[in-house]
């Protein structure tokens, strides 16, 4: 992009509506250059103050008990885990990572190339506890070939993201899609309910073509917090019109038959 | 507020904020009564429906609740922390209405928003600074009003406000920025 490009994208970025792409573009431009980085600051000031600029109005005074009750009645979240002690860690703390820039998750996938090097080392010196070891290194090679590929998503220029709302069965959960037609889908998911271990929650893409049958793309690795991180399959997700999770019978089923969890379509 | 006034709130907020991260239900109440306004106005603005900018003010108060303990005052003030939970909240209603999926599920949507990058956090401004700004937004011409009401209160794109404006994507972008620079300076009383 030209500088006049780039230029033109600062007004989106303090308003935060610039896609992904434009807005890591231009996150990446900005700390290179004084000019644009001005205007942000200039800019940003706007948008905060356009927040409390709105005419001020009173909620009815009946909103406050029943929004102190439900808000403190809520469970705090545990502190987020920056370096995980075991592969389910690593998933915990990508589904937190699918919000945040991809910058982020790269810095962390470098950790984890030093984390198998370190270990790489120990299997070396330590060959009484190989089996444990060798345990490690498989969980983190596949964390890191997750996260490269979640990066490669996140980093894509035709990157489209796809919100998924709860449905009846769960109506507290939430999904975010991340889909790049060049380089796949990601699925970062949040308050799911707990399951029986006799059933699994199955990822489904349906193409956007009239009639078109659901194509099985992952089954979900729920985590206790009820988040889940879905990569899918290269091949099922060329084409996306609509993504859908369902609860299925342990190691899936070819068609959807079980309840509908979330649910988006691809906006136009 | 004088400056002394300024310092005391702002530090009976961050207080506030720590009570509450160790579960001090009284703290929540605190912050309710002195930001809940601050917050139903925004989502109002943007939603122009009370009973679901209620429903916002109860999902804001909810991950404050929750959230505490990540609250960084160095970053931002509570207001500012409030005020980005609210618009995101909000951006999240506004896209469900818009693609018409599930609206029972409105009630309970609790995804984390995407963490204010550099330049991007809220700083709180006063009562005169925030009147000048509603003048010079007033006073700016249709197309630039319209295409910056779009862009921070119903969190369009910039092609889809070129697309409800009817006008070339090159113009909305010169629109925002030319009126950008104009609020701007309004802002800072040039």
């Amino acid at each position: 992009m030209t500088h006049d490009e780039l230029r033109d994208l600062s007004g989106g970025y303090a308003l935060g509506i610039l896609s992904e792409a434009e807005h890591r573009a231009f996150e990446a431009h900005v700390s290179t250059c004084p000019e644009c980085a001005e205007d942000v600051r200039g800019f940003a000031g706007v948008a905060s103050g356009l927040a409390q600029a709105v005419p001020q109005v009173d909620p009815p005074a009946a909103l406050r008990d029943r929004v102190l009750r439900a808000a403190t009645a809520t469970d705090r979240h545990a502190a987020e885990v920056e370096t995980p002690r075991s592969g389910r860690g690593v998933l915990a703390f990508l589904s937190a990572a699918a919000a945040i820039a991809a910058l982020a998750l790269g810095l962390y996938a470098v950790s984890l190339q030093q984390r198998i090097r370190v270990l790489e080392d120990e299997l070396r010196i330590a060959s009484a506890r190989a089996a444990d070891v060798q345990r490690q290194l498989v969980q983190y090679k596949v964390a890191s070939d997750t996260a490269s590929q979640v990066r490669a998503i996140l980093a894509a220029p035709d990157l489209r993201r796809i919100d998924l709302a709860g449905q009846k069965a769960a109506p507290g959960a939430f999904g975010r899609a991340f889909w790049s037609p060049a380089q796949g889908l990601v699925v970062a998911f949040d308050n799911l309910p707990a399951t029986s271990p006799d059933r699994v929650y199955q990822l489904w893409v349906i193409p956007p073509d009239k009639g078109a049958a659901p194509i099985s793309a992952a089954l979900l690795d729920l985590q206790p917090d009820g988040r889940a991180i879905a990569l899918a399959a290269p091949g099922s997700a060329s084409r996306v019109g609509i993504v859908a999770v369902t609860l299925e019978q342990a190691g899936g089923v070819p068609a959807p038959k079980g309840d509908m969890i979330v649910v988006g379509a691809l906006s136009n | 507020m004088s400056p002394i006034a300024h310092i005391a709130a702002f530090d009976a907020d961050r207080a506030a904020v720590t009570r509450m991260a160790r579960g001090d239900a009284s703290a929540a109440g605190e912050l309710y009564d002195r930001h809940a306004g601050a917050v139903y106005s925004l989502a109002l603005r943007m939603l122009s429906d009370g009973a679901e900018a209620e429903d916002v003010v109860q999902d804001v108060f909810t991950q404050a609740w929750r959230q505490a303990g990540r609250y960084d005052p160095s970053r931002a003030p509570v207001i500012g922390w409030l005020l980005v939970m609210t618009r995101a909240r909000t951006l999240d209603r506004l896209r469900a209405r818009r693609s018409r999926i599930a609206p029972a599920a409105l009630d309970a949507m609790t995804a984390d928003p995407v963490e204010p990058g550099p330049g991007q956090e809220l700083q709180a401004i006063g009562n005169e600074e925030a009147a000048r700004l509603r003048r010079a937004l007033d006073a700016l011409p249709d197309g630039q009003r319209e295409a910056i009401e779009l862009a921070y209160y119903k969190g369009l794109s910039q092609s889809d406000i070129a697309e409800a404006l009817q006008q070339p994507l090159g113009t909305v972008k010169t629109r925002i920025r030319t009126g950008l620079l104009k609020l701007r300076d309004a802002l800072r009383g040039d």
